[in-house]
C-alpha cells in the first residue's frame, strides 16, 4: 500500500486550473523530488496533500484512509510541512512559540516539548533567536526557524516546499544532510525544489508541467534527459553535462559514469 | 549616478528596546564603474539591511549614505526639505520577499504604479508595465489576475517587473534567482546582464548561489556578521583561505574543474576551463 496516493485529482483556483486529473503514489520512506516550472502545481499539489485545499474531483488517500472533511486532522498530524514562504508559517510572537505550537497540537508532554524545542533549534543553529519575534528575522533565518519546527513535529511524512531556496552554501549543505537522516529514519519524503542537486539525491523525481506529471523516473533517467529537461524549464547540471557529452563523443566509460555521479551529489 | 557610504551602522530596535546591530563601520562605494556587483555572504550577515541604505528605505544609526550627492543621516532626514521619492527613483530595489511589494489589484496595475508615480501617462505606463512583464516571462493572461493569487515564482517575476518598468539608474536585486525556475535564472540574469550592457545601469544581486556569481559578476562584496569582509574580483576570492570561514562556497564549475584535474592526476590547475575544454583534455589524458 502506497503511504500517499493521488487518483485522478484536479484542482482550479477561481481564476487558474492548476491541477490536472493527477495521479501520484509514493511509498513509505521514499524520497520523492517534485520539479517543474513556475506555476506548474507543485505547491499546489502539497496543499492538496495536506488538506488545506480540496480537490473538485479525484481522491487522496494517506496511509489508506481518504482524505475528507471528517479524517482531515487526523492525516493532517502525520504530515509535517515548510511552506514556500515560511512567513506564511509563523503563529507564535517568539521562535519558540512557534515551535512550541505545533507541539501543542501533537499534544506532546511538557518536558519532552521542551527538549525538542532545544534540539532542534540547536540543529538548525538557532538556539540564540529563540526568544525573537520570527517576522524580525532575515530570509534565511527564517527559513531555518520553518525547518526546526517541522522537524520537531517528527511526522512520518515531512514535505519541504523549496525550503532551501535562501540558505546559505553552508545551511544548505546541512540541511540536505539532515534530508538524508530523514530519509535514513524511514522518513517519507516530498521535497519540491527548483535546486537540481537537491532533486539528484532523491529516491525518484517527478517532474510537473501545467498541472500535470510530465515525467518520472530515478534522478539518473531524468536529469540527464534533455528532452524533458527543455520542456520542463529544467537545466543540466555541470557534471551531468560533462558526462552527455563524454558520451557524445564517446570517451564515457562506466569508471567514469560512476565517478562524475559521486561527485555531482557532493555539490 | 553614485552611492556612497561613509561608516554606515545599522541598529534595530526591538518592541521590547532591545537592541540588534545588523550592519556594522560600512565604507563602500558604488556605481563609479557601471558592473554587475554580486553581494554575498552568510544568513543574518545583514545583506538586505545593507541594500535597504541604497535607496533611503532605512537611515543609518550612524555614518552618512550619499545617493546622487543626497546625504542621508540622523541629521539631514529630519529636515522638513528632506524627500526620499527622488532617491527611490534612480535607485530601484527588489526585495527578498515580493510580498512585502506587491500591493495592487491586478498584476497590469501593479508594475504600472511605477511608472505612473515617475510622472509617465497612464497609456505610456500600462506599455512599459506591459514590456517589462513580457520580459520577466509573464504573458498577457497574467495582466488582470491578482498578484497576491499566484504561485511563488509568478509573484517573484511580477515584483522584479515592477521595477524594470522604472527603468532605474541603479538596480539592487535581493536575491533575485530564489524561487525562479532553473530557465527562469538564466533567462533573468540574462537579461538583466543585458540591460546593463545597453543602459549602462549598475547593477547589485545578492545570491547565494556561486554559480550566478561565477557566471554574472564582475566584483563581489561579502559580508560577515555584520561587516564588510572583502569587495574585490570573485577570482582572489576563490582562492581565499576565508571561504570556508565565511560559509561561502565555490562555483560548480571550478569544482568540477578540481575534480578532473585530481582525476587525471595533473598537477596544473584548470582554472577557468569550460565544459569543451574539459572533454578535449579528457580525451587526451582520459584513460583511468
Ligand atoms: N491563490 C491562488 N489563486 C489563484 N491562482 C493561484 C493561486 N495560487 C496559485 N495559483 C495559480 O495556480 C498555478 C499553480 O500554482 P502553484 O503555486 O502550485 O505553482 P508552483 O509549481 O508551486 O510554482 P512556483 O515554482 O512558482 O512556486 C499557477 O499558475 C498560479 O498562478
Ligand atoms: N526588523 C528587524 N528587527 C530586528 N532584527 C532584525 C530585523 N531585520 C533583520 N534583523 C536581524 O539583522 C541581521 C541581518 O539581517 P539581514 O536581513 O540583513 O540578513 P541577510 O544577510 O539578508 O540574511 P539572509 O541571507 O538570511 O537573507 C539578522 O541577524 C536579523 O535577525
Ligand atoms: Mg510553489
Ligand atoms: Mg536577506
Amino acid at each position: 500500500m502506497p503511504f500517499i496516493e493521488l487518483k485522478n485529482v484536479s484542482f482550479k483556483y477561481p481564476s487558474k486550473q492548476a491541477i490536472e486529473q493527477l495521479s501520484l503514489s509514493i511509498e513509505k520512506g521514499e524520497w520523492v523530488a517534485v520539479v517543474g516550472p513556475n506555476g506548474s502545481g507543485k505547491s499546489t499539489l502539497a496543499k492538496l496533500i495536506i488538506g488545506l485545499l480540496t480537490p473538485q474531483s479525484g481522491e487522496i488517500f494517506v496511509e489508506g484512509e481518504k482524505l475528507t472533511p471528517e479524517s482531515v486532522n487526523e492525516v493532517r498530524q502525520k504530515i509535517g510541512i515548510i511552506f514556500q514562504n515560511p512567513d506564511n508559517q509563523f503563529v507564535g510572537v517568539t521562535v519558540r512559540d512557534d515551535i512550541a505550537f505545533g507541539l501543542e497540537n501533537l499534544q506532546v508532554p511538557y518536558q519532552e516539548m521542551l527538549t525538542r524545542i532545544d534540539t532542534y533549534a540547536a540543529q538548525m543553529k538557532m538556539t540564540e533567536f529563540l526568544d525573537k519575534e520570527p517576522s524580525n528575522l532575515s530570509g534565511g533565518q527564517k527559513q531555518r526557524v520553518a525547518i526546526a519546527g517541522a522537524l520537531a513535529m517528527q511526522p512520518e511524512v515531512m514535505i519541504f516546499d523549496e525550503a532551501t531556496s535562501m540558505l546559505d552554501p553552508k545551511g544548505r549543505l546541512e540541511t540536505l544532510q539532515a534530508m538524508r537522516e530523514l530519509r535514513a529514519q524511514k522518513t517519507t519524503l516530498l521535497t519540491i525544489t527548483h535546486d537540481l542537486k537537491e532533486a539528484l539525491q532523491a529516491d525518484r523525481v517527478v517532474v510537473l508541467n501545467e498541472g500535470q506529471v510530465l515525467a518520472t523516473g530515478t534522478p539518473r533517467e531524468i536529469l540527464t534527459n534533455i528532452d524533458i529537461l527543455t520542456e520542463a524549464k529544467l537545466a543540466l547540471i555541470e557534471p551531468l553535462e560533462l558526462l552527455n557529452k563524454m558520451e557524445e563523443a564517446g570517451i564515457s566509460s562506466q569508471e567514469w559514469e560512476a565517478k562524475l555521479w559521486q561527485f555531482a551529489l557532493t555539490l | 549616478m553614485a552611492i556612497r557610504l561613509d561608516a554606515v551602522s545599522h541598529r534595530y530596535t526591538s518592541m521590547d528596546g532591545s537592541f540588534f546591530q545588523a550592519i556594522t563601520d560600512i565604507h563602500l562605494e558604488l556605481g563609479q564603474q557601471k558592473e554587475m556587483i554580486a553581494l554575498v555572504g552568510e544568513t543574518g550577515s545583514g545583506k538586505s539591511t545593507l541594500v535597504q541604505h541604497f535607496n533611503a528605505l532605512l537611515t543609518p544609526s550612524s555614518g552618512t549614505v550619499e545617493v546622487m550627492g543626497i546625504k542621508i543621516n540622523q541629521e539631514t532626514v529630519k529636515a522638513k526639505s528632506f524627500k526620499k521619492t527622488p532617491i527611490r527613483q534612480h535607485v530601484g530595489l527588489v526585495f527578498q520577499f515580493p510580498e512585502y511589494q506587491l500591493f495592487e489589484e491586478t498584476v497590469l496595475k501593479d508594475v504600472s504604479f511605477g511608472p505612473k508615480n515617475l510622472g509617465l501617462k497612464e497609456n505610456e505606463a500600462i506599455l512599459k508595465a506591459k514590456e517589462a512583464l513580457f520580459q520577466v516571462g509573464l504573458n498577457e493572461t497574467y495582466f488582470e489576475r491578482s498578484p497576491f493569487q499566484l504561485s511563488g515564482g509568478e509573484k517573484k517575476r511580477v515584483s522584479i517587473a515592477g521595477i524594470l518598468a522604472m527603468e532605474p539608474d541603479i538596480l539592487i536585486l535581493d536575491e533575485p534567482t530564489s524561487g525562479l525556475d532553473p530557465a527562469g535564472q538564466k533567462a533573468l540574469m540574462d537579461l538583466f546582464l543585458s540591460i546593463h550592457q545597453k543602459t549602462k545601469t549598475t547593477m547589485v544581486f545578492i545570491t547565494h548561489d556561486m554559480n550566478v556569481v561565477y557566471r554574472y559578476a564582475k566584483r563581489i562584496l561579502v559580508m560577515h556578521q555584520s561587516k564588510l569582509v572583502y569587495d574585490g574580483t570573485p577570482q582572489e576570492l576563490y582562492q581565499m583561505p576565508e571561504l570556508r570561514t565565511w560559509n561561502l562556497d565555490l562555483p560548480d564549475s571550478l569544482k568540477l574543474q578540481t575534480f578532473i584535474a585530481q582525476t587525471l592526476q595533473l598537477k596544473e590547475s584548470l582554472l577557468e576551463s569550460s565544459v569543451d575544454d574539459l572533454i578535449t583534455l579528457i580525451k587526451e589524458e582520459g584513460r583511468l
